[in-house]
């Protein structure tokens, strides 16, 4: 995992327009890398801005946000000139699965024309080529070509679900953004979905970015996490670095509230609730909450760290470690 | 697919029994008045024997039953009585004013459909703009105004300015001159036309616009909608292929539901301008107590709603394909 | 882990059926198409003691809900019966509910719609009180208002009461809901999918309210889709598939050891915490069939990764498998979970006294909904009769020794034997029962009678060979007696005979 980064987003800030005139600060200074053919696990509690970011990256906010930072792909800084820039890259290269993919797609129109769209939009394909590599989409993700004139209560939830992964592989994009892909389905429609979502990225070379409030899906299918709280990635590492080895008491928390099936451990929750991002927050946003929480917590914010190569976290505990500070 | 011709029957089968209940209903009304259409007859010969006689004739002395079975045959071949004023079949005497009325409110609602079409989806796609606003408060300044209201308003204020006529269906010095042409009799027809219809189609362009603003804006919050943005839409695409035909959905049933009911609704806005349409015939019909005209005027308003209902049900059918019940 | 308390449960579920019509349409109508039926919840038995946790795991559609809604008497049922606390609520009317009502409460999904936003959390927990008429003085009621927001862990309660929902977080809503169902000081708690809206971080919360409540003697029926909850909270599990319980057992007992090929798949998919300790996932293909068009046999079978020929046609009932650690574990399974012989062992090991009970437990049942089953037993018999009669016609034309009234005796045992055997065999429903929706798999295993069904069908099999062989002798010796030919002759010069 040495090559370059496909795409590199670089402190990344969302801001909403609140009605009352005050601003939310829903995205706090996102930075993170993404390697060719990896996959990495966005993971947080609602409210913690990982679908705005995003949503920020393919540059789909509504007009009462506003950003700042970059996001670049293969080096080049999209975000530079707003949706100029961003649109030649949006769906062609980076694509989406919603969050609300069960209602991706429109209710009156079939799902094959639905699938043509984009290709004919961007040019990939038209007319009956477009056709037929709808079908061998539709094949691709285990739905039979003949169904390409069906409309979308014709399909079950987890054939929408697909269909909707179909729909983002239309332009062959190199990087898969799938939102809480499996949120509302049945766990054995949820596995299909998981799997069928690593053997594309490992077939077609895809890097995807999974973002979800679900824990145990990220540790199984990601090779990389990174945590989200209040706004900002507050830990970030290896799977299996971030579960046997958290440096950050969230992280830690968040994995003690998550029942696992076959655990011993007791289920415990965290106490009280996120912080409201609509006002300043004076030292870690996590403290009033945390366990570990000590004297300069409260007062001072915590720098991001390098605990270990590749693993970084944003807590006064990994103070003592002497370690740089990431580039 | 059967559920989808399930719907179409089913939708066909309840308007047919509909409209029979409401010609049941029709009849019943008016027999359960005191007395009959003979009754009321006061003149030196109508002796109890003539009174009997005529009551024979016009099939009245027979039972409630086969009076009905009569009603229902005489319905069916288009028979609506005649009238007891005048004496001339209802049939005939509703044309006239339906023929008007049909003509003016095509020419209102269609105005009031493009116009509410069209300023409702800029309203709801510029949300929180100026134009939105104006829009809105304009539409809801129509909406909640009165028709009789508007009617006198644009009589007093706007018809002399625009040298429209403000009353009645015909110019009085047309065809002095000898027979108009066809050309100066429609032109003529139009101009008196354009007033109630305007009328009109101003309260209905208020009410459907603001139906289509919040039909459109629930629809560009859906999903799909984000997703048409994400696969590169422009926004009037958006708003062209993904937009407007969902959205339409509710706005057809609005729009039918409305539509029925302003056949009947035009009485103000034709007492107003004095003009000739059913809703004129029907107050004049009151005055006259014409009964049997009014009962053939009633089932005509009936059908009508009944028949905008089936026909919203059918282009339901056709732009949603989810539809199986 | 506790274990049922003596004094019996609290609700008990016997055979459940309930099935909701499906609308055939005018046209489906005109057609004649068979008229359809959602088969929700086909047959299901459970039970939950006081102090207990009882969780239904299941996929959407596999009925679980639609359970939930029958034991709290929303939706009505087709079959089985339903008792609380000893009493049988099954044919109970709305007035006769009402005072059970209190002592049944329910906690639904989403706490976001579950409570009036108009309403402050004073008001919403005060209403139950006032619906029941239980309040008291002002003073009194808001007396337990605060006592029910400080046992739904809502403390201090003065900083809650006089909030309205939007001012509150989605666990506190949660808590409030909970609260909300606490004032009635309920016996039982029926929770549905209680933290599948809620964030992670506070789900454990309410699950450990509610299994302190459960430590304070409540009993709880909880609903979910989330195995690892289930595991971790629940006492015991009982996995549903397509409107059938298909395992259940101590709940460590059923995700450690699980015997359904169903449960085993169900498990092999749930992602752990671990990234190291991935199973491979059995991924089951397709997704739950419709509940209209349930498969013949074991309802798994389509889908099942050790599907035998067999399972075409047998459905299984819930037994002690062979691979169990505990004698409370139950799968329906003739492949991966079968059962010790019956003959052997009585039914999964219960005492005299117990096999008594259960042989009883049919004449308690009868008690509900009666006259269903007695009309059952008319069709069955009039079926019988007819079949038997028919039977013993064919048989009387055989030549051979024995009377023609006693061949049309043999016939109808013959028959009926059949008829029962074929019944039990496969589906365990006879005609009679089927056509008024009678549910007779026998949930515990056992015949209908207590009598595990093998033995049934051992002896339906006894009864019919031995009169098979009676026959045969017959035909095959005719002159034992003068009578015979006398007989011979005389059914030889019968009109049927002379076509």
């Amino acid at each position: 995992m040495s090559r370059e980064p496909i795409l590199s987003v670089e402190d990344l800030h969302v801001w909403f327009d609140l009605s009352g005139g005050s601003e939310l600060h829903a995205v706090q200074g996102v930075s993170f890398d993404l390697r060719p053919g990896e996959r990495m696990g966005l993971v947080g509690e609602s409210g913690c801005g990982k679908t705005t970011t995003i949503l920020a990256m393919m540059g789909l906010l509504p007009s009462s946000a506003s950003v700042a930072g970059s996001v670049s792909l293969d080096g080049e800084n999209i975000m530079a000139r707003g949706e100029d820039t961003v649109s030649p890259h949006r769906w062609k290269d980076i694509a989406m699965v919603f969050q609300g993919a069960m209602n991706a797609f429109n209710p009156v129109k079939t799902i094959g024309s639905q699938i043509v769209e984009p290709m004919e939009l961007h040019g990939t394909a038209t007319g009956k080529a477009a056709r037929g590599q709808t079908r061998e989409l539709l094949e691709l993700v285990g739905i039979s070509g003949d169904r390409v004139n069906n409309y979308p209560h014709e399909f079950s939830g987890g054939m929408r679900q697909r269909a909707a992964i179909a729909l983002a592989l239309a332009c062959e994009p190199r990087v898969l953004l799938a939102d809480e892909p499996t949120t509302a389905l049945d766990v054995m429609v949820q596995a299909q979905i998981l799997e069928l979502l690593v053997r594309l990225t490992r077939d077609l070379g895809l890097s995807m970015i999974l973002v979800t409030h679900d824990l145990p899906v990220v540790a199984q299918v990601c090779d990389r996490a990174a945590v989200m709280y209040a706004g900002e990635i507050v830990e970030m590492g290896a799977m299996s670095t971030i579960y046997h080895d958290p440096r950050h008491p969230y992280t830690r928390m968040l994995f003690g509230a998550t029942p696992d099936l076959l655990g011993d451990a007791d289920v415990i929750s965290i106490p009280g609730a996120p912080p409201r991002l609509d006002r300043e927050i004076v030292g870690c946003p996590f403290a009033p909450r945390c366990d570990s929480a000590f004297a300069p917590c409260a007062t001072v914010a915590p720098r991001r760290m390098e605990t270990s190569p590749g693993h970084e976290a944003v807590c006064h505990l990994n103070d003592h470690v002497v370690a740089k500070e990431p580039a | 697919m059967e559920g989808r011709a399930d719907y179409v029957v089913k939708r066909t089968l309840f308007a047919l029994l509909t409209v029979f209940v409401a010609v049941t209903i029709n009849f019943l009304l008016f027999r359960a008045l005191p007395g009959d259409a003979v009754s009321g007859l006061r003149c030196q010969h109508c002796t109890i024997q003539f009174k009997a006689a005529l009551r024979h004739d016009l099939g009245l002395d027979k039972s409630k039953w086969e009076q009905y079975k009569i009603y229902l045959k005489q319905l069916a071949h288009g028979n609506l009585g005649l009238s007891d004023v005048s004496h001339e079949p209802v049939r005939g005497l509703l044309w006239d004013p339906l023929k008007n009325t049909l003509l003016m409110l095509t020419l209102g609602t269609v105005f009031s459909i493009i116009f509410g079409l069209l300023t409702g989806v800029v309203a709801a796609w510029r949300r929180g703009t100026w134009v939105d606003k104006g829009s809105l408060w304009t539409s809801l300044a129509f909406y909640s105004m009165p028709t009789q209201w508007l009617g006198l308003m644009i009589v007093y204020f706007v018809a002399d300015r625009i040298g429209l006529p403000h009353g009645g269906i015909q110019s009085p010095d047309l065809g002095i001159l000898g027979n108009p042409s066809t050309y100066d009799y429609w032109k003529d027809r139009l101009e008196h036309m354009i007033l109630p219809a305007l009328t009109l189609g101003l309260v209905l362009y208020g009410e459907y616009t603001l139906i289509v603003r919040s039909a459109m804006l629930e629809t560009l919050g859906e999903d799909y909608v984000l997703t048409a943005r994400a696969k590169g839409l422009s926004n009037f695409a958006i708003v062209r292929k993904h937009g407007l035909r969902n959205a339409m959905l509710p706005i057809v049933t609005l729009i039918a539901l409305s539509l029925g009911f302003i056949v009947g609704g035009a009485i103000t806005v034709e007492y107003v301008f004095d003009y000739p349409g059913i809703g004129l015939a029907i107050v004049d019909a009151i005055d006259k107590r014409d009964y049997t005209f009014l009962q053939g005027a009633f089932l005509l308003l009936t059908i009508s709603v009944i028949l905008f209902n089936f026909l919203a049900d059918l282009l339901y059918f056709k732009l949603d394909p989810r539809v199986t019940t | 882990m506790s274990t049922t308390a003596e004094p019996g449960p609290l609700l008990e579920v016997d055979d459940l059926v309930t099935r909701y019509p499906v609308s055939r349409g005018v046209v489906g109508t005109l057609r004649r198409r068979p008229r359809l039926q959602v088969h929700a919840v086909e047959g299901v038995s459970f039970s939950v003691g006081p102090g207990e946790m009882v969780a239904l795991v299941g996929e959407s559609g596999c009925g679980k809900t639609s359970t939930a809604q029958t034991v709290i008497r929303m939706v009505d049922n087709q079959g089985g019966s339903i008792r609380f606390d000893g009493r049988d609520i099954t044919g109970m009317s709305a007035g006769g509910m009402r005072p059970l009502r209190r002592e049944i409460q329910m906690i639904y999904q989403d706490p976001y719609e579950s409570l009036d936003p108009r309403f402050r959390v004073r008001d919403t927990i005060e209403e139950p009180l006032l619906v029941h008429k239980l309040g008291g003085s002002s003073k009194q009621r808001e007396q337990k208002v605060l006592e029910a927001l400080k046992r739904a862990g809502l403390t201090p309660p003065d900083l809650f009461i006089d909030r309205f929902p939007h001012e509150l977080s989605g666990g506190q809503r949660q808590r409030v809901a909970i609260a909300a169902s606490l004032v009635l000081d309920p016996k039982l708690l029926v929770a549905d999918e209680p933290v599948s809206m809620l964030d992670v971080s506070v789900r454990a919360g309410i699950l450990s309210l509610l299994d302190g409540l459960r430590r304070e003697g409540m009993g709880i029926l909880m609903i979910t889709h989330d195995l690892s909850t289930a595991a971790h909270f629940a006492d015991r599990i009982a996995v549903m598939y397509l409107g059938r319980i298909v395992e259940e057992g101590p709940a460590q007992e059923v995700v450690r050891n699980p015997q359904h090929p169903y449960t085993r798949a169900l498990i092999s998919v749930v992602p752990k915490r671990d990234p190291n300790e991935q199973t491979v996932p059995q991924i089951l293909t397709g997704e739950t069939p419709n509940p209209v068009h349930v498969p013949s046999g074991c309802r798994f079978h389509p889908r099942c990764p050790v599907a035998e020929q067999a399972c075409r046609t047998i459905d299984p009932s819930l037994q002690r498998p062979n691979g169990a650690n505990v004698p409370e574990h139950r799968a329906a399974c003739i492949v991966t979970a079968p059962g010790p012989s019956a003959d052997e062992v009585g039914p999964d090991g219960r005492s005299a006294g117990q096999l008594a009970a259960a042989a009883l437990r049919p004449a308690a049942l009868a008690l509900s909904g009666w006259w269903r089953r007695v009309w059952a037993l008319v069709i069955d018999a009039a079926v019988v009769l007819a079949g038997g009669v028919a039977l013993g016609g064919i048989l009387a034309l055989v030549p051979g020794s024995l009377g023609s009234s006693l061949r049309v005796g043999i016939g109808v045992v013959l028959f009926s034997a059949l008829y029962f055997t074929i019944a039990h065999g496969s589906t365990g429903q006879t005609l009679g029962k089927r056509a008024l929706g009678i549910a007779v798999r026998d949930v515990h295993g056992s015949g209908p009678i207590g009598y595990p069904r093998s033995f049934l069908r051992w002896l339906a099999f006894a009864v019919f060979t031995l009169l098979v062989v009676v026959l045969i002798i017959d035909l095959l010796f005719p002159l034992w007696d003068d009578r015979h030919q006398a007989l011979h002759d005389k059914v030889a010069s019968s009109s049927v005979f002379q076509v």
